[in-house]
């Protein structure tokens, strides 16, 4: 007889084993936390310097220095009292950030870090404190986040926003802040009053509290910055399925493998130096596949090319 | 990369990592952190200062060379060659002896079974019922992934397979698959330590 998992009489002892033994004995949270902290800024500091090495001498590193990015570090003359702690990196120009860093977008330009277990994607001309690797505030302009189950919390000075697994957009305008959700769940918080937005659903508060609900598409234009503030992306040793995941995700596409030649391509392995914008790499990879695709509501259909 | 990310996962993390992939660092850490605490603890004198610190070296000296990770051996295995040369080095530096500690996991034997998680070669003499409890959490701490973890959920929480794959930001039909496996790693991993048939443990 089989249980929801498949367990059979078989696993029985498994179990058993498992209880005898007792729960193994758990690590102290904050040692868990101080360390994750501590190797994280390790690690950082490790792929910058190896992307700041592969940069030297590349058209990329050309390309990248055209992007203003500032980062201004809210340090005071009093000697620091404890390690500076790395929250996010940047996916694009190697920037490392640290606990309270504010970092700003120029006019013109995106950004995307790493934060967290997160992505975080910032439009033209945001300003943004971020406190921790699951904690900013959005001073101005907007932030687009992927937290990938992190659970984070966006600071705004007309409410908070907290993510529940979950892909969403915050704009802060001078009057108003608009919390567009793409998949998950998030909760609005202002005050005591709480508004839960679900996939499709934008909340748009204004300065007097009011908060109205609106239906909204979940890919089109109203997201295409997303896509256009993504890092570019390298193909070479990276497979067709792992490209399309990665640009399907940003706009917000459920990839469909139609046909059989398409489902056998998903795993092929590309090759090519040169750094791509995820457009550019979305089709090059599929033309090098002997493959298409067209968008078809909130899908990518991808299929042999005739 | 099919090939890779199945039949190498330790790799597959570990080039992920090397390429800045954030999610892959949380998986690393949440993966391998506990296991190496519990590991490091017992040879610092259950000294939980200590075992952060060397713990926190391990690790930091791992991340830096993590580009020379070749998956010759478990991931785990690797980190815990780091954490031993910490071990060492700080008893060195405090000019003290290590403790007299005497791990089951230090036989020979049971940490080459343990760490080829396949090499059925039964110990000498059979194990006391009070080292099976030990021999259980060490196999929990080597499995894969977030094995032990699940199966600790199911079977001393009690946890339905839905809060299950809550816990690991995984579908419920992903859920019901990784506890399949989770039991799979678990029999071959204890086999190979404890010798014969895994089912006649003193349970």
């Amino acid at each position: 007889m089989m249980d929801e998992t498949g367990n059979t009489n078989s696993d029985d002892a498994i179990a058993a084993l498992v209880r005898l033994a007792g729960r193994r004995e758990p690590v102290p949270e904050d040692a868990a936390a101080r360390v994750r902290a501590a190797v994280h800024d390790e690690w950082m500091q490790t792929i910058g310097r190896r992307r700041r090495t592969r940069w030297i001498g590349s058209a990329a590193a050309v390309a990248a220095a055209a992007v203003i990015v500032v980062v201004t570090r809210m340090t005071n003359s009093a000697p620091p009292v404890a390690p500076r702690v790395v929250v996010a990196g940047g996916q694009t120009n190697g920037a490392v950030i640290y606990a309270n860093d504010v970092y700003e977008v120029a006019n013109g330009n995106t950004a995307s870090l790493a934060w967290g277990n997160a992505t975080l994607r910032l439009d033209s001309g945001t300003r943004v404190r971020i406190a921790s690797p699951s904690e900013l505030t959005l001073e101005r302009g907007a932030v687009y986040v992927d937290s990938n189950g992190a659970g984070v919390l966006v600071r705004t000075p007309m409410g908070n926003v907290r993510d529940i697994g979950t892909q969403f957009e915050v704009r802060l305008t001078a009057d108003r802040m608009r919390v567009r959700v793409r998949a998950g769940r998030v909760d609005l918080q202002r005050g005591a009053t709480t508004n839960t937005a679900g996939p499709g659903v934008e909340l748009d508060a204004d300065a007097r509290g009011g908060v109205t609900p609106h239906t909204i598409a979940r890919n089109g234009a109203e997201w295409e910055w997303v896509l256009r503030a993504a890092p570019p992306i390298h193909l070479d040793g990276r497979t067709l399925s792992e490209v399309v995941a990665s640009v399907t995700r940003d706009e917000g596409l459920k990839p469909v493998w139609f046909d059989e030649t398409a489902q056998n391509a998903a795993t092929m392995r590309l090759h090519g130096d040169v750094p791509l914008t995820p457009e550019e790499a979305l089709d090059t990879a599929l033309v090098a596949s002997g493959l298409t695709s067209r968008i078809d509501g909130d899908r990518l259909i991808i299929k042999r090319r005739k | 990369m099919a090939d890779l990310m199945t039949e190498h996962p330790d790799r597959f993390l570990a080039a992920r990592m090397v390429r800045g992939d954030e999610a892959a660092f949380g998986e690393f850490f949440e993966s391998n952190f506990a296991a190496l605490f519990r590991f490091a603890m017992p040879r610092v004198g259950n000294d939980a200062a200590v075992a952060e610190e060397v713990v926190q070296a391990a690790l930091c000296r791992a991340v830096r060379k993590l580009a020379s990770y070749r998956g010759e051996a478990a991931l785990l295995t690797w980190l815990c060659t780091f954490c031993r040369h910490e071990i060492s080095a700080h008893f060195e530096k405090e000019q003290r002896v290590p403790p007299m500690v005497d791990l089951l996991d230090d036989i020979p034997e049971v940490r080459a079974a343990l760490e080829s998680l396949g090499a059925a070669e039964r110990p000498e003499a059979a194990l006391r019922r009070s080292e099976t409890s030990r021999i259980v959490q060490l196999v929990l701490d080597r499995l894969p992934g977030r094995y032990g973890d699940a199966l600790e959920w199911k079977y001393i929480d009690g946890l339905p397979v839905a809060e299950i794959a809550e816990r690991l930001g995984i579908g419920v039909k992903a859920a019901e698959s990784t506890l399949t496996r989770a039991r799979a790693a678990f029999r071959d991993a204890f086999t190979a330590v404890y010798g014969g048939r895994w089912s006649e443990a003193e349970v």
